[in-house]
């Protein structure tokens, strides 16, 4: 396994931490944009850690994604207990979902109605989805409340999850540490963290990542292009322990159709 | 021998019980939340034809049947509802469902009509209430 990866994962994951800890003083439920705006334009140094916050985030999800596919080249999958492949399977969708309601929690124009969307496509599930929404959203009767507490949460047991299995087998060292550091501050420096604010338009656009199911959500009832298609990836990476050469398969197939619904959402 | 091993037993299905007793309640008041109370709003505004005003929630403007107001709140999937003053219609930015200034359904993935809203008509403005 190439080390710098699954380092890079841990040390972009403890600066998304760390950076979020530092923005949450000045950051407010209760106003959740309006002191977002605060952060970016009044704060010391606020731009410059909620850029920080952003760009380790979606490097987290990146290289973490990265990690998996080369997991799945380098078949580590049947080498591991199978305990120990969910965690690097169910990390992914956590650390998306971490990210996701990163945007919501700020509120602006495309956090808003990613929210609203969220709370119907977990209300579609048949069953659990009223109780899956009262956990998760509510945004519509809650505001942001319930979101940031699972943007929180969700990271203290992504970080024990698989934090802990890194750290056992070394410290992070404080060279791996510094290096990402650096990047994320560079990206920092020349970009800043996208706001989108509130206006009359006829197209929002989401999370870059959601893209693709904002796509299919325009064709297909809520249930089959918000949740079932989008949970397709994670069934095929449980289903490669035991079956590897046709969750390949069904894993290629769906990455190459979700790149063109992805594609076609960004295009608009 | 049997009795210690039935009794060890027993505490052990009891514990058990009492735990996911405890984690069954804890969740209950997990999922539940305080209701928002219903909002009046009071607006004191002129009603011209072809003129939408555009609330945070609403959309109120004079019909050929009079004054009305609908949710701004998408029936798709909850997005806040936009005014195309270029088309002269409504259209949702999540996904481009359209309606007409009435809040009637023409295309894209909502396939309802927009909610109306309860609007009341006084001398001194309108009373709208938001559900
Ligand atoms: C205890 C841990 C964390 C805290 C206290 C925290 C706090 C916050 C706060 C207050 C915001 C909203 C303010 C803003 O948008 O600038 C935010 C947004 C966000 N968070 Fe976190 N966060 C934590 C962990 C994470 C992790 C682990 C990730 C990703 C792996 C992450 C990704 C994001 C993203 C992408 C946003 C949206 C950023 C933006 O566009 O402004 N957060 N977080
Ligand atoms: S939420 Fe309005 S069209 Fe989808």
């Amino acid at each position: 396994m190439t080390k710098w990866l699954s380092w890079g994962v841990t040390a972009t994951l403890l600066i998304a931490t760390l950076s979020g800890i530092i923005i949450s003083y000045p950051y407010h439920e209760e106003h959740p944009l309006i002191s977002t705006v605060g952060i970016e334009t009044v704060v010391p140094f606020g731009d410059f850690f909620r850029a920080l916050h952003y760009f380790s985030g979606q490097l987290t999800l990146l290289l973490l994604w990265m990690h998996t596919v080369e997991a799945l080249i380098k078949r580590r999958a049947q080498s591991r207990p199978w305990w120990s492949w969910s965690i690097l399977i169910l990390s992914l969708p956590a650390i998306l979902f971490i990210l996701f309601t990163g945007y919501v929690i700020r509120d602006d124009e495309t956090g808003f109605s990613a929210g609203r969307i969220a709370e119907h496509l977990a209300l579609s599930i048949p069953w659990v989805g009223k109780y899956m929404n009262h956990l998760f959203f509510l945004v519509s009767q809650d505001g942001v409340h319930r979101p940031w507490l699972i943007h929180v949460y969700l990271t203290g047991l992504v970080l024990g999850g698989t934090g802990l299995w890194h750290f056992r087998l070394r410290l992070l060292s404080l060279l791996d540490l510094g290096c990402w550091a650096t990047i994320c501050t560079a990206l920092s420096l020349v970009w800043p963290a996208s706001l989108v604010a509130p206006q009359e338009t006829t197209l929002v656009k989401g999370p870059w990542f959601f893209l693709g199911v904002q796509e299919l959500l325009r064709y297909l009832p809520p249930f089959w292009a918000g949740i079932a298609y989008p949970s397709l990836p994670v069934v095929c990476l449980f289903g490669y322990y035991w079956r590897p050469r046709l969750a390949t398969l069904s894993l290629l197939l769906w990455a190459l159709s979700y790149g063109i619904f992805l594609l076609m959402g960004a295009c608009r | 021998m049997i009795i210690k091993k039935q009794r060890r037993w027993f505490i052990k299905a009891l514990t058990g019980i009492w735990l996911g007793g405890l984690g069954a309640v804890g969740l209950i008041t997990a999922f539940s939340y305080l209701p928002r109370p219903p909002k009046k709003i009071f607006l004191k505004v002129k009603l011209v034809p072809n003129k939408v005003i555009v609330g945070p929630e609403y959309f109120l403007l004079l019909s050929a049947h009079g004054p009305i107001a609908l949710s701004r709140t998408c029936p798709h999937l909850g997005c806040t509802v936009n005014y195309d003053p270029e088309e002269n219609i409504f259209i949702c930015p999540c996904h481009q469902s359209r309606f007409t200034l009435l809040g009637r359904y023409i295309s894209g993935p909502a396939h309802k009509d927009l909610k109306p809203l309860k609007l009341k008509h006084t001398d001194a403005g309108f009373v709208l209430e938001i559900a």
